[in-house]
């Protein structure tokens, strides 16, 4: 099976080049906040990722390399403590930026699950990354903005938890094939994740 | 028995605040729980050591009222604890960090760095009690009722905290790496 | 490794109590933390019992030690805090990049898997 990348770079290889304007995390998603028994905020913008990049460790040069062109990573994850903290009515004001100049390049709902990828073609690269993840007692939005290269991220395969077996076919030119995903247990319905 | 840390000092006129060699010795000895305690229900180690230098610093105001060392230990653990706890109240957004400042020592046996990098990130999840008392059982290897003193709650309290958190702790592992025993 | 009496944990699971010891081994503190609260600590003053003014006189010595270092502790803590910044920014490049990650692989998981149902 082609990794879920893979399918979403060959969108983006026919399509122009399309401008896009930097994504704003929502107040409507910020207001979450004082809601959630638990909440992560990261907004990291150029001059903090480089600083971050100074203090890499010798095996972490991996990660200092992919930062090094980002222009900003902004992380909110909330947990609650019950279900209905939240509705797809927070969510619409980041979906409605991502109209103009993102593809979704994959969305999955799994019972109460739902989740979005959409990346933004800069050229022939990705010029971002955005997931909208949500639980029905958790919401995760990622924004990286800058020059993404997802081959680099998947040779964090295996560290930091990133799964090995995502490497992108960007640009539509010669490549070599993905390597299969890890597949679940047989018959296991537990998830490896 | 260990005063209330909120109590006023005690009135031992000539004792001072404890000899500085004294207090210096207590620091080296116990920095690493007090420190590992509030990293591990912080997870940041920059608000761990604001924590700790207030617990030490705590410490050295109240030196001259400390009987033994055990008692020493139980206040440590105590005044932390409590620290902790206030400290997380005051925060809303915390940073739940990866990386230990240094890393421990990984034993040549240690199955898998990343599913510890996990669970601690799932026990800095849980609400700030039941949180505190997963620290004080499994980093301190405390007892049930030794964690009911430290934080002045009933046995039976600690005892369904810790339950409920380790069920929720396992679900959570579970969903993330699968099988704990495979 | 304490073992409890029977009855009392007969819910734990070993397993999950064995990763929680691993995982919540003790650490260190950062360098030279012993050193900063030794530090701190000195230059605070002692707390004054009814007898003691030789207590306040050593809390002013004290003081005046901690003014005279004060200049050279300030150019140490710039660069301290400079690392505490570096160190938690680093922190949260990581965190994200998990964060990323694991929602990644949950999508990838959950394709896996429908893509096997539909086989």
């Amino acid at each position: 099976m082609r990794s879920i990348l893979a399918a979403g770079m060959i969108t983006l290889a026919v399509q122009g080049a399309a401008f896009a304007q930097t994504i704003q995390i929502p107040d409507r998603i910020e207001q979450l906040a004082p809601k959630a028994k638990e909440s992560v905020n990261i907004t990291l913008d150029g001059p903090l990722l480089q600083l971050a990049g100074q203090f890499m460790g010798a095996n972490e040069q991996q990660v200092k390399q992919l930062i090094s062109n980002l222009k900003a990573i902004h992380v909110r994850n909330f947990e609650f403590e019950r279900e209905g903290q939240f509705s797809e009515a927070d969510v619409e004001p980041l979906r409605a930026q991502l109209r103009s100049g993102w593809s979704r390049i994959v969305e999955s709902r799994d019972g109460g699950d739902h989740i979005e990828i959409y990346v933004k073609q800069d050229r022939q690269q990705i010029g971002g990354l955005v997931i909208i993840a949500s639980e029905r007692k958790e919401l995760s939005i990622v924004h990286i903005d800058g020059p993404i290269d997802l081959r680099q991220l998947s040779l964090l395969g295996g560290h930091l938890g990133i799964p090995a077996g995502i490497v992108p076919n960007i640009g539509g030119g010669s490549s070599r094939p993905a390597p299969e995903p890890r597949t679940a247990p047989q018959g296991g319905g537990k998830d490896e994740n | 028995m260990m005063p209330d840390p909120a109590d006023p000092p005690s009135q031992a006129a000539e004792s001072g605040p404890g000899d500085a060699a004294g207090f210096e010795d207590l620091v080296r000895r116990h920095q690493r729980m007090v420190f590992s305690i509030a990293f591990h229900f912080l997870r940041d180690s920059a608000a761990a050591e604001e924590v700790a230098q207030d617990v030490f610093l705590r410490l050295h105001r109240h030196l001259d009222s400390v009987a033994s060392s055990d008692g020493v230990v139980f206040w440590l653990r105590r005044v932390t604890s409590n620290r902790c706890i206030d400290y997380a109240r005051q925060r809303r957004f915390r940073l739940m960090s990866l990386e230990n400042v240094p890393e421990p020592a990984v034993e040549p046996h240690a199955r898998d760095p990343l599913l510890s990098r996990r669970l601690r990130r799932l026990v800095a999840s849980l609400p700030r009690q039941s949180r505190m008392v997963v620290i004080l059982r499994y980093q301190e290897e405390l007892m049930p009722e030794e964690i009911a003193r430290i934080l002045d709650t009933p046995v039976a309290s600690v005892k369904s905290q810790l339950h409920r958190a380790l069920r929720m702790l396992r679900e959570k592992m579970i969903r993330v790496v699968g099988d704990l025993r495979t | 490794m304490k073992h409890e009496p029977a009855g009392i944990d007969d819910d734990l699971d070993p397993a999950v109590e064995d990763a929680l010891r691993r995982a919540l081994r003790p650490v260190d503190p950062p360098p030279g933390f012993a050193d900063r609260v030794i530090r701190r600590a000195s230059a605070r003053p002692s707390h004054v019992t009814a007898g003691g003014r030789w207590l306040a006189r050593l809390a002013t010595a004290a003081a005046l030690v901690a003014a005279v270092s004060a200049g050279l502790w300030y150019r140490a803590g710039q660069e301290e805090r400079r690392r505490a910044e570096g160190e938690a920014a680093k922190r949260q490049v990581l965190l994200s990049l998990e964060i990323t990650s694991t929602r990644l692989r949950a999508v990838q998981m959950k394709i896996n898997r429908q893509g096997e149902s539909q086989q």
